[in-house]
C-alpha cells in the first residue's frame, strides 16, 4: 500500500499534465503524420539515443531552473529579510 | 514508401501558424522566465509524459531502444518470477506436501516400479508425512516424501520428451570396434544420430548390433538442453553443430541440463530412459545418485549381452545392497515402448526379483504447518499487504494512462510505440490536378549523411557541453556566461551601492 501511495503521487502528476492537454480532434492524421516524419528525419540524421539525450537535458535544465526560480520567489516573499 | 503531401489548405494554414509562434519559443527576445521555465518545460514535458505514459518502444536502428527494451523486459520477467516464486514457496511450506510433490511422487513410485520390476514386483517405502495423504488409496501409508523426491520422474512427461527408443546400433567398417553409432528416433520416422553420421533412414542400413560394454558412467556427455525441448517435436536435431554426439562404451550416459539419458537395454527393442527431470535446486547429479544408486563421478563398469541389461555391479559403497557380478535382465521393449517379451534368461543366477532394490530415501522433512491466526503470520501479511504492491498495479496504471492520452488524440491514432523510428528520407511527390511530380529524391543526402553523421553527432555533443556549461553558470551565478547581469553582476554593483542591474528587465539589460 505504501508503494502503491508513492507510485500513485508520482503518476498522478503525469496524469495531471496529460489532463492538460487540450482535445485535439481538430487535428487530422496526416499533419500528425508528418510532424512525426520530420522528427523522424532528424532522428535517422543524430540517432535517437543522442536526440533523447538532447530532450532529457533541455528537460532537466528547464526543471532546475524552475524550480530555483520557485524558491527564490518564496523567499522574496518572506518579510523582513 | 514514399511521402505524398497533398496540397492542404488547412495544412499550410497550420504549418505556417507553427512558424509564426516559433519566435515566442524564443526567450532571447523576451527576457522574462514566462517561456523560458514555463512553457518550454511544459511543453517539453508533456512531450516526455507522453513518451513515458505510452511505453515507447522505439526503432531498432540504436542502441538505446535495445538497451530499453532489454531493461523493461528484464524489470518485467523479474519482478513476475520473484512474485511466483514467493507465492510458491509460500503454499509449499503452508501446505507441506503439495499436491506437486504428492502427484510427483506416485510418479516417481511408478517410475522406480516400472524401472526396478517391470512386470508390476514391489518397492516397498515408508511414508511418514502428513496424515492427509494417507486417505489417498494410492500411496501407501507409509512413505517419505523428501526435497529430492521432488524430481520428476520422466514417466510422467510426454512420451517424445523422455523416453527415447533405440532403433539400431551401427558400427562402421572404418570406426574402432568399441565405437558405436547409435540411431534412434523419437516416436515416427525422425532420427537421431550419435556419431559423426547425418541422417538416416533405418531402411537403407543394415541394422549391425556391436558388442560393446556400455554404462561407464564415468565420462558422460553434456549436451546442452537442446534435444529434450518438448517444442522441437518432429524436427530434426543435430546435437553439436554437425558433429553429433557419441554414445561409446565411455559415453552411455548423456548428462543434460536437469536430467540423463542412459542406456538401459541393449539394441534392438531397448529404451533410452531419461531418468529423472529435476527442479535445478535439487541438482540432476544428486538425483541421478540418489536414485540410481551410482555415483557419476566413479567408475562404474557392468558388462554387455546382447538384449540384456545388466545391474552395475558396484564398486564402491554406494550401492552396498546390489550383489556384485550380478546381473537383471530387463523385458525387451518395442519402439513403441510396450513390452514385447518378458526376460527369460538369469544371467549370474539371479534374476531381477532377487535383487534387493533399495531405493535411499532421505528421512521424512516433517514441516509444521503455521498457525493460522499467529501474531508472525499477521505481521507477514501486513507487511505484504503494506509494501508488496499488486502485480499488475504499474502495469494497469500505465494502461490506465495510456487511454487517457490516446482520448486527447482522437481523430490522429497516434502509435507512440512507433515513436522514435527513424525515416529514411523518401521521395516527396505533389499531386497536383491530377499530375504528380518529384520534387525531392533523397538519394544524395542519404549518401551524404551517411558519411557526415557522427560528425554531425559529435558537434551537437559539443554544442551539449557547451549547453550543460552555460545552464550551470546560469544557476550558479545567476547568468548566462555571456550576460554580465544578474545576481553576480548586482553583487558586484552592490558593492558600489549600484542596484540597477539587479533585477532582469523585460526589455534586457540594465537600466542604464
Amino acid at each position: 500500500m505504501v508503494l502503491e501511495k508513492i507510485y500513485n503521487a508520482i503518476l498522478g502528476v503525469l496524469e495531471f499534465l496529460i489532463s492538460l492537454l487540450p482535445n485535439l480532434d481538430f487535428l487530422d492524421t496526416p499533419m500528425v503524420t508528418g510532424v512525426m516524419d520530420i522528427i523522424g528525419f532528424g532522428v535517422w540524421v543524430i540517432g535517437l539515443d543522442l536526440f533523447m539525450l538532447i530532450v532529457a537535458n533541455i528537460l532537466f535544465w528547464s526543471i532546475v531552473h524552475f524550480g530555483w526560480a520557485m524558491l527564490v520567489f518564496l523567499y522574496d516573499r518572506i518579510p523582513f529579510i | 514508401m514514399a511521402f505524398t503531401y497533398k496540397l492542404n489548405k488547412r495544412l499550410i494554414c497550420v504549418t505556417l501558424c507553427v512558424f509564426l509562434l516559433f519566435p515566442i519559443f524564443d526567450s532571447n527576445r523576451y527576457d522574462s522566465y514566462a517561456f523560458d521555465v514555463v512553457i518550454t518545460p511544459a511543453i517539453a514535458g508533456v512531450i516526455i509524459t507522453g513518451l513515458i505514459a505510452c511505453g515507447v518502444t522505439v526503432s531498432n536502428y540504436s542502441d538505446f531502444d535495445l538497451v530499453a527494451k532489454e531493461l523493461w523486459n528484464s524489470m518485467d520477467y523479474q519482478l513476475k518470477t520473484s512474485l511466483e516464486a514467493i507465492s510458491i514457496s509460500q503454499e509449499v511450506v503452508k501446505q507441506g506436501v503439495s499436491m506437486w510433490a504428492r502427484q510427483t511422487w506416485l510418479d516417481f513410485k511408478a517410475s522406480v516400479d516400472s524401472f526396478f520390476s517391470p512386470d508390476g514386483g514391489n518397492v516397498s517405502f515408508s511414508y511418514t508425512g502428513p496424515s492427509a495423504l494417507s486417505t489417498l488409496s494410492k500411496v501407501p501409508t507409509t512413505a517419505t516424501i523428501s526435497p529430492k523426491s521432488l524430481c520428476k520422474p520422466v514417466s510422467s512427461m510426454p512420451l517424445a520428451s523422455g523416453i527415447f527408443i533405440i532403433e539400431n546400433w551401427f558400427a562402421s567398417d572404418n570406426m574402432p570396434d568399441n565405437r558405436g553409432y547409435l540411431l534412434y528416433h523419437f516416436v515416427d520416422d525422425i532420427y537421431i544420430g550419435f556419431g559423426t553420421y547425418d541422417f538416416y533412414d533405418r531402411t537403407t542400413f543394415a541394422s549391425k548390433p556391436i558388442n560393446i560394454p556400455f554404462w561407464n558412467s564415468s565420462n558422460y556427455i553434456s549436451v546442452g538442453s537442446d534435444i529434450q525441448s518438448p517444442s522441437r517435436m518432429g524436427r530434426f536435431y543435430t546435437l553439436s553443430g554437425s558433429s553429433f554426439v557419441q554414445m561409446t562404451s565411455k559415453n552411455p550416459c548423456l548428462r543434460f541440463s536437469d536430467g540423463y539419458f542412459c542406456i538401459i537395454n541393449g539394441f534392438n527393442g531397448s529404451i533410452i530412459k531419461k531418468l529423472f527431470q529435476c527442479p535445478s535446486s535439487v541438482g540432476v547429479d544428486n538425483a541421478f545418485n540418489k536414485y540410481v544408486g551410482m555415483p557419476v563421478t566413479k567408475n562404474v563398469s557392468i558388462p554387455y549381452v546382447s538384449d540384456k541389461v545388466y545391474y552395475p555391479t558396484a564398486t564402491n559403497s554406494v550401492c552396498p545392497d546390489v550383489p556384485k557380478d550380478k546381473v537383471m535382465s530387463l523385458p525387451l521393449v518395442n519402439t513403441a515402448g510396450n513390452v514385447v517379451a518378458l526376460p527369460k534368461d538369469v544371467v549370474g543366477g539371479v534374476s531381477y526379483k532377487d535383487i534387493p532394490v533399495d531405493i535411499p530415501i532421505d528421512p521424512p522433512v516433517v514441516v509444521d504447518p503455521p498457525i493460522a491466526g499467529s501474531i508472525t503470520d499477521s505481521i507477514a501479511k501486513a507487511i505484504d499487504f503494506a509494501f508488496v504492491p499488486k502485480q499488475d498495479f504499474l502495469k494497469n496504471k500505465f494502461d490506465d494512462m495510456q487511454k487517457k492520452l490516446k482520448l486527447r488524440f482522437p481523430k490522429m491514432g497516434i502509435d507512440f510505440t512507433k515513436f522514435g523510428v527513424s525515416f529514411e528520407p523518401q521521395p516527396i511527390y505533389i499531386d497536383y490536378f491530377g499530375t504528380r511530380s518529384k520534387i525531392f529524391d533523397p538519394t544524395f543526402l542519404i549518401i551524404a549523411i551517411d558519411k557526415m553523421r557522427k560528425w554531425v553527432r559529435g558537434f551537437i555533443g559539443l554544442l551539449l557541453i557547451i549547453y550543460n556549461y552555460n545552464n550551470a553558470y546560469r544557476l550558479f551565478a545567476g547568468t548566462t556566461y555571456t550576460q554580465a547581469t544578474g545576481v553576480i553582476g548586482a553583487y558586484n554593483n552592490s558593492k558600489n551601492g549600484d542596484l540597477t542591474n539587479s533585477t532582469p528587465r523585460l526589455t534586457g539589460g540594465g537600466r542604464d
